[in-house]
């Protein structure tokens, strides 16, 4: 009984770990991407929807955190697919 | 045709419909929250998520003879039937068990409830195993490590991680035109549904491959423990897809527009939640259920946000759904078992799918007075799943949506 509690209980910590620091992170990273994209630039149709262009560094700054995102959803699909062999 | 021949063939089909009804019951977990922000049209999110579970069913490449072996005692360590058991006995449990699955996973889906399908399918088994064994045909540990601390932990995990998500997506994104904002999240959504769409099929497809490979093994007709036959691989993944395709409208709309009135920003938030903590618990051993995971992220976006609306009524219900899945579908498994018993291996079996069939044909059928499907998921929640005949707009066609995905 204790050891399986105290398994539950390891087993727990671990992801709760990952999930913070990728099921929240991530959508993080995203945000940033969106603020990035879109700081500093004139808005349309009320304030609603954002107009110009992004200067060429907030671009950057937004193409690495949206290509983080994608790249730890590959990482995902690479879970699932060879999940053991690739984490042991 | 031998008697065993007989319930095998009966035992796989009707494993094949639970397969089925794990499928459509289950769409809501990955696509909900992406058909509630439009982020996705219903009928194409429905197709995304059958053809990554096709997609996933075949990419399982763990044995789950465990499945059972975790919570009925009817197996030896190594996964294979009990000698005792070998043939009829054990068909008969499995076969009971499934019918117990089934008819609460039918009931949970007509009144729109998202619930476990694993939890069902444990329930119905330990309902059938206890009535043929008695109390030492279940292990009680096995169901404190694989049922009840993952379903108390599961939502709270789960929306915690959701919650702090949420709350630091808007408090980035505060200046964030929102049409445009609504508009990028979109791709977000699209993209973590779909990560939890394949991770469903991986694990649930899973579950009915092992039951059915335990069912060949006890009547002889499979010898290797450590493979799945690739008709059932087969049977299964389609099963599997063609529920998600078919789409369980019904408990879409409690998870997607009921339980917490969802943006698309959330949404992200919620399924990347998802997707994080069902691939890591998977990885580290502990299988929490997919529908857990969802409903937990959902009421944790909720949370997250300022403001945002969470009917914690709806919330109540499916908690309340919750606690008697397993004791339901157990009670449903039991006396099915005790019928087949009573009149004997064949006509038992005939019998009781008769029963589920006759069960199942009158939900069906009551769920038409108040049908839900891809035209009104996400009508306005007006205090229930019912949706008036004159609120059936969807709001779609009812208020233009300002910031389409293409545009």
């Amino acid at each position: 009984m204790a050891d399986i509690l105290a398994k539950a209980g390891s087993q727990l910590l671990m992801v709760t770990i990952v999930g913070l620091l990728l099921g929240s992170g991530l959508p993080v990273v995203f945000s940033l991407g969106m603020r990035a994209l879109t700081a500093g630039r004139p808005t349309s149709m009320e304030g609603h929807e954002v107009a110009g262009r992004a200067n060429p560094l907030a671009l950057s700054i937004a193409i690495l955190c949206f290509a983080i995102v994608v790249a730890a959803v590959l990482f995902g699909i690479a879970v699932i697919i060879w999940g053991k062999r690739l984490l042991g | 045709m031998s008697d065993v021949t007989f319930i095998l063939a009966t035992v796989v089909a009707v494993a094949v419909v639970f397969d089925f009804t794990n499928g459509f019951h289950d769409t809501a977990n990955a696509m909900a929250t992406s058909i509630a922000t439009r982020a996705l049209p219903p009928k194409l999110a429905v197709l995304l998520s059958a053809v990554l579970n096709l997609a996933g069913a075949f990419l399982s490449i763990e044995v789950a003879l465990t499945v059972s072996n975790s919570v009925v005692a009817i197996q030896g360590p190594d996964g294979s039937p009990i000698p005792s058991l070998m043939g009829a006995p054990i068909l008969i449990v499995v076969l009971a068990g499934l019918v117990g699955a089934i008819i609460w996973n039918i009931l949970t889906w007509l009144f729109g409830i998202p619930s476990s399908s694993s939890h069902a399918l444990f329930g119905g088994l330990i309902g059938a195993a206890m009535a043929a064994l008695g109390l030492h045909g279940v292990k009680w540990t096995g169901i404190l490590r694989s049922v009840i601390i993952p379903a108390a932990s599961a939502p709270i995990v789960a929306g915690l991680v959701a919650a702090i998500g949420t709350a630091l997506t808007y408090a980035i994104t505060k200046s964030v035109p929102d049409h445009t904002r609504t508009r990028g999240y979109r791709w977000g959504q699209i993209g973590s549904a779909s990560l939890v769409s394949l991770a469903h099929g991986t694990n649930d497809a899973q579950k009915t491959m092992g039951v059915i490979t335990l069912a060949l093994i006890a009547s002889g007709r499979w010898t290797n423990l450590n493979a799945i036959p690739v008709w059932v691989k087969i049977m299964c993944a389609l099963a599997i897809a063609s529920g998600t395709y078919i789409g369980g409208w019904r408990v879409i709309r409690t998870l997607g527009k009921g339980l917490v009135e969802i943006d698309s920003p959330q949404g992200m938030a919620a399924e990347m939640a998802s997707a994080a903590i069902i691939l890591s618990s998977s990885h580290a051993g502990m299988a929490l259920s997919t529908t857990h995971v969802a409903t937990g992220s959902v009421l944790g976006t909720g949370i997250g946000r300022k403001n945002a609306v969470v009917r914690w009524g709806v919330a109540g219900r499916m908690l309340v759904a919750w606690l008697i899945t397993l004791p339901a579908a157990a009670g449903v498994g039991a006396l099915t078992w005790l019928i087949a018993h009573l009149l004997g291996n064949i006509a038992g079996a005939i019998v009781i799918t008769v029963i589920l069939m006759v069960v199942s044909g009158y939900m069906f059928w009551r769920s038409r007075r108040s049908r839900i499907d891809a035209s009104n998921v996400n009508a306005a929640w007006t205090g229930g799943l019912h949706v008036k005949p004159t609120e059936s707009l969807p709001e779609a066609a009812a208020e233009p949506d300002l910031h389409p995905i293409g545009a």
